[in-house]
């Protein structure tokens, strides 16, 4: 069975500039828990542990209280920027950094997500944010070469003739945070 | 035909490049050997991941990260398309850890994937003993007709046009080429009758080179 998307969570100095913009700014407005997490698009109990610290937040509740304040992310969570993510090959592959972003609100680990800005694909043109999602979050970027396939290669090459036999190993599994 | 001209984008870089990397392998540009032999050679002898063909959309991607360098390939390609795609892969991964700019890297990889399945040493030996016959010289690089009949046109400079469905590619010594698609047509209609040598390619269908020496 396919496993749940996991968000990203926010770290804890993220989690405690939060925490005190929702408890000085929300909850003076709105100081009932049951319609506080209404507007926040919350159920009460997860709000409740929120506030007590019990549990952190997510990124769609640091964008739901900035949205409500008319503030930005950063401003809310405390941060400059969430994350320094750019593409230094964006004319070629225009649509990674877009897979690249998503897949770090995905809950992908920062090693794996630079290893797909310095990776370079064959063909003329970018193969679309949705190739680039599944191979940065299928954690296809982790299964380096093999002896066996570099030999594959050579042999088939040399012999001029058409691919035989299966694939290497199974489907990885998907890509964990570290 | 409404498609694209590809001008050549060889020229000392591409030829400097492809001799430094096969002096790098340990390699002799006058044999020539293949993508995945320059890819165990340069990058590691397991540099290569074969990956399930509809995974890959038919795309080789290659990763240079945390001092790993490797390059998956999709299962299904045949004999001459996983050379190509290798050769390209390996150039490409050359050119950026010799710091390249990406433009320069994207502007030149075909063009030197193409130089190291046929280095030109490799290819005037190949010449004396084969001649013009593209199917021969083609096996005997393990690459398609269609690179053989470009890279033939870059050793030697003979002007010479490859028109595949979608784009027509021109290679060799500056030429009186046509600048419009309507012109296009009737040179490949004409090219025969003005004295060009017209060749229909085997390997993909529909492919027809012309060339003017």
């Amino acid at each position: 069975m396919r496993k749940k998307r996991q968000t990203r969570p926010l770290t804890d100095e993220q989690n405690a500039k939060l925490r005190e913009v929702v408890r000085s700014e929300l909850c003076r407005l709105s100081p009932k828990q049951v319609k506080l997490a209404k507007l926040l698009g919350v159920p009460q109990g997860n709000l409740s542990r929120f506030l007590d610290g019990k549990v952190g937040g997510s990124a769609a509740l640091a964008l739901r209280v900035a949205f409500l304040l008319d503030r930005t992310v950063e401003d809310v969570i405390g941060a400059q920027s969430v994350v320094e993510l750019t593409d230094p090959n964006h004319e070629r592959y225009p649509t990674r950094i877009i897979a690249v972003r998503a897949a770090y609100l995905n809950g992908v680990d920062m090693r794996t997500l630079v290893t797909a800005l310095a990776a370079s694909v064959s063909g003329d043109s970018d193969p679309g944010v949705d190739w680039w999602l599944e191979t940065i979050e299928g954690g296809y970027l982790k299964r380096s070469g093999t002896k066996k396939d570099t030999q594959w290669a050579i042999d088939l090459v040399r012999a001029g003739k058409f691919a035989r036999g299966p694939t290497s190993g199974k489907k990885p599994s998907r890509t964990k945070r570290s | 035909m409404d498609c694209p001209v590809v001008g050549a984008m060889t020229g000392n870089l591409v030829d400097r490049t492809m001799l430094e990397m096969y002096e790098d392998a340990g390699c002799d540009p006058r044999r020539g050997v293949t993508g995945p032999e320059l890819a165990a050679k340069l990058m590691g002898t397991n540099s290569l991941r074969r990956i399930p063909p509809d995974r890959s959309h038919a795309r080789a991607i290659t990763i240079a990260a945390d001092e790993r360098s490797f390059s998956h390939v999709p299962a299904d390609l045949t004999g001459w398309r996983l050379n190509h795609r290798v050769s390209q892969a390996v150039g490409e991964w050359y050119l950026t850890k010799r710091g390249h700019p990406s433009a320069v890297v994207n502007a030149l990889s075909r063009s030197l994937g193409a130089a190291l399945c046929v280095p030109t040493p490799a290819f005037l030996l190949a010449h004396r003993g084969l001649g013009d016959d593209l199917s021969l010289l083609s096996q005997r690089f393990r690459v398609s007709e269609s690179l053989m009949a470009l890279r033939v046109a870059e050793c030697e400079g003979c002007p010479t046009a490859l028109r595949t469905t979608q784009k027509i590619i021109v290679r060799g010594d500056d030429w009186q080429w046509p600048q419009t698609p309507e012109d296009w047509d009737d040179l490949f209609r004409r090219a025969r009758v003005i004295g060009l040598i017209v060749r229909h390619l085997r390997d993909v269908r529909g492919r027809l080179v012309v060339s003017a020496g």
